[in-house]
């Protein structure tokens, strides 16, 4: 029985956001991130849209339901449990002690 | 389509997972599996489809020849094609700007993007025609069952590298167990948090080291880059071996291991009989052996190993890096074996455990250097690298979150047996375990980044 029960788990965890996704409304862009929009198979000015399924694997990775929710649970436990911010930028909080000039470095490196 | 793709954990899996289910005719199944394969790997790259059924249907043209009177035909139609679609896709461009640099010309490269997993497609056609033409009754008379064993989605485009009789029986009846399944769901989890939750952190360290201009690594941060290097392309391909072989349970598909504990090995032998098995099963059985083995003086056996190796270099990538990396390999491996490196002194020890490891390492670092030059930069700063280098210093510190050195400790953990020994007994709880890892990487997920697949790229 605790087959069953276990796969229906993975099942339910992986059916869900997918369900989200079509039944929800849109999701719109928390913060400053820039979410893929719907693609198109065709484009009136461009044609057929060659990369459509890559487009659209980019659109569900954007837009599956309760990501929001998810990105704000990752957060949580970076920030409380691990003592790390999620953000990309947010080792420069770490170097607060450094002079400017070595965090500028830092960044630039670490941005290449 | 990538297995850590949102698409593909939360519509294709589960859909064709569910699907698969409601049909009890294996043949209805195979057609089911089939469709979905060829769907997965179009959202790689939709326009490579008919390369990959025309690889497949010389292969099955190859292996009906093989089987009957024109048995030599088939099998050379088989190599010369395989060869010949790696020679075009893979190898032009590498082969023009080496002649290029070496004549000083400047001849136009042919621009052809490489088609995902052909290294592997191909290396599973050309087992599948060699083992007929061995032995002529293995033959299959379905076209759409080659096509199945080549293009199933779990192993087509990273392997492992399937032989045909392995799958063979299951392809024409199988059985699926709750318990199977259950056991394949648990396997493909536990690859998927390798691959999103270990090989990406221990990746974004090894990208920001290698990514430091040339005069800006220091010892410490060369050997930092290195290990997350050698850390994450284990748990990269391995998650993905994991995955595969967990979704090929789902399925009532049973593939082999391809990884058994590499870094824990004590001889670079050793370590190749425990890093990606089906791939050195395959040079093994198709070209050490054909070539004589060590069967034809010691010599030959050591010229055999070397060629083995220049062509696992440069099987990995069209690169010059590559083949030094396999060079590098099978130069060591010829060492052992002329008892220039006394084996039995460090089989099973840890001395032996180190010396294995540092070869892999180094290894590793020119595998993952752009150019040689990178390379060489990189040798530098891990053996001589002493001084402030303060630059290099505080980006790997940047990285160093704890977070990172989490999942670093985790990943020193889990590349030994230690963590499998002390697994707990109850399935019960590693179920448990297994759905929080899950939700884990869904979260991951949530907040991702790019993820792709390392040995995608071969």
């Amino acid at each position: 029985m605790k087959y069953k029960w276990f796969t229906a788990a993975f099942l339910s965890l992986c059916l869900i956001p997918a369900a989200g996704m079509l039944v929800l409304p849109e999701q719109q862009a928390a913060g400053n991130e820039h979410l893929t929009p719907k693609p198109s198979l065709w484009n009136a000015q461009t044609g057929w849209n060659e990369d459509f399924l890559g487009d659209l694997t980019d659109y569900v990775a954007d837009h599956f339901g309760f990501r929001q929710e998810l990105v704000t649970a990752n957060a949580a436990l970076q920030t409380r449990l691990l003592c790390t911010s999620p953000a990309e930028t947010s080792f420069t909080a770490r170097t607060a002690g450094c002079t400017t000039r070595k965090r500028s470095m830092i960044i630039r490196i670490t941005q290449r | 389509m990538v297995f850590s793709s949102a698409i593909s954990l939360f519509f294709f899996v589960p859909i064709v997972f569910l699907l698969d289910r409601r049909l009890s005719d294996v043949d209805a199944k195979n057609t089911w599996l089939l469709l979905a394969s060829l769907v997965f790997y179009s959202f790689g790259q939709v326009y490579y489809l008919p390369l990959l059924l025309l690889s497949v249907a010389l292969n099955y043209v190859c292996g009906r020849l093989a089987a009957g009177k024109y048995a030599k035909l088939g099998v050379t139609l088989a190599v010369l094609g395989g060869i010949g679609l790696l020679a075009v896709f893979k190898y032009a461009d590498f082969a023009i700007r080496t002649v290029n640099a070496l004549c000083g010309l400047s001849l136009p490269l042919t621009g052809i993007a490489l088609p995902i997993g052909i290294s592997f497609f191909t290396f599973q056609g050309l087992s599948y025609v060699i083992d007929v033409y061995r032995e002529p009754q293995t033959v299959s008379h379905s076209f759409k069952k080659v096509l199945l064993y080549i293009a199933f989605f779990p192993q087509l485009i990273a392997g492992p590298i399937v032989k045909y009789h392995d799958i063979e029986q299951e392809i024409d009846s199988r059985r699926t167990t709750p318990q199977e399944t259950a056991l394949g769901i648990r396997r493909f989890i536990c690859g998927l948090s390798k691959k999103l939750l270990l090989s990406n952190a221990l990746g974004q360290m090894a990208d920001t080291v290698f990514a430091l201009p040339a005069g800006e690594i220091g010892m410490l941060a060369g050997w930092t880059g290195a290990i997350c290097y050698t850390l994450q392309i284990y748990f990269d391909f391995s998650g993905y071996s994991d995955m595969a072989i967990g979704l090929g349970r789902m399925f009532g598909f049973h593939f082999r291991e391809n990884f058994n504990y590499p870094y824990t090995a004590t001889t670079i032998k050793e370590f190749w009989r425990r890093w990606h098995i089906s791939l050195s099963g395959w040079f093994r059985d198709y070209l050490y052996i054909p070539l004589g083995g060590n069967r034809k003086g010691k010599a030959r056996t050591w010229l055999n190993r070397f060629l083995v190796f220049f062509a696992t270099g440069l099987w990995h990538g069209a690169s010059w890096t590559f083949v030094l990396w396999g060079l590098w390999h099978g130069l060591f491996s010829v060492l052992e074996d002329c008892g220039a490196i006394p084996v039995d002194k460090l089989k099973g020890k840890r001395i032996g455990q180190l010396y294995t490891l540092l070869v892999v390492v180094l290894g590793f670092t020119l595998f993952r250097a752009d150019t040689l030059a990178q390379a060489g930069a990189m040798y530098a700063a891990m053996f001589s690298g002493i001084g402030l280098h303060w630059m290099g210093t505080a980006a790997v510190w940047a990285k160093f979150t704890p977070a990172f050195a989490l999942m670093l400790c985790l990943a020193l953990l889990l590349c030994t047996p230690v963590a499998r020994e002390h697994t707990p007994k109850r399935e019960s709880v590693t179920f448990i375990g297994s759905l929080g890892l899950l939700l884990l990487c869904m979260m991951y997920l949530a907040a991702g980044s790019f993820n792709p697949f390392i040995y995608f790229r071969f």
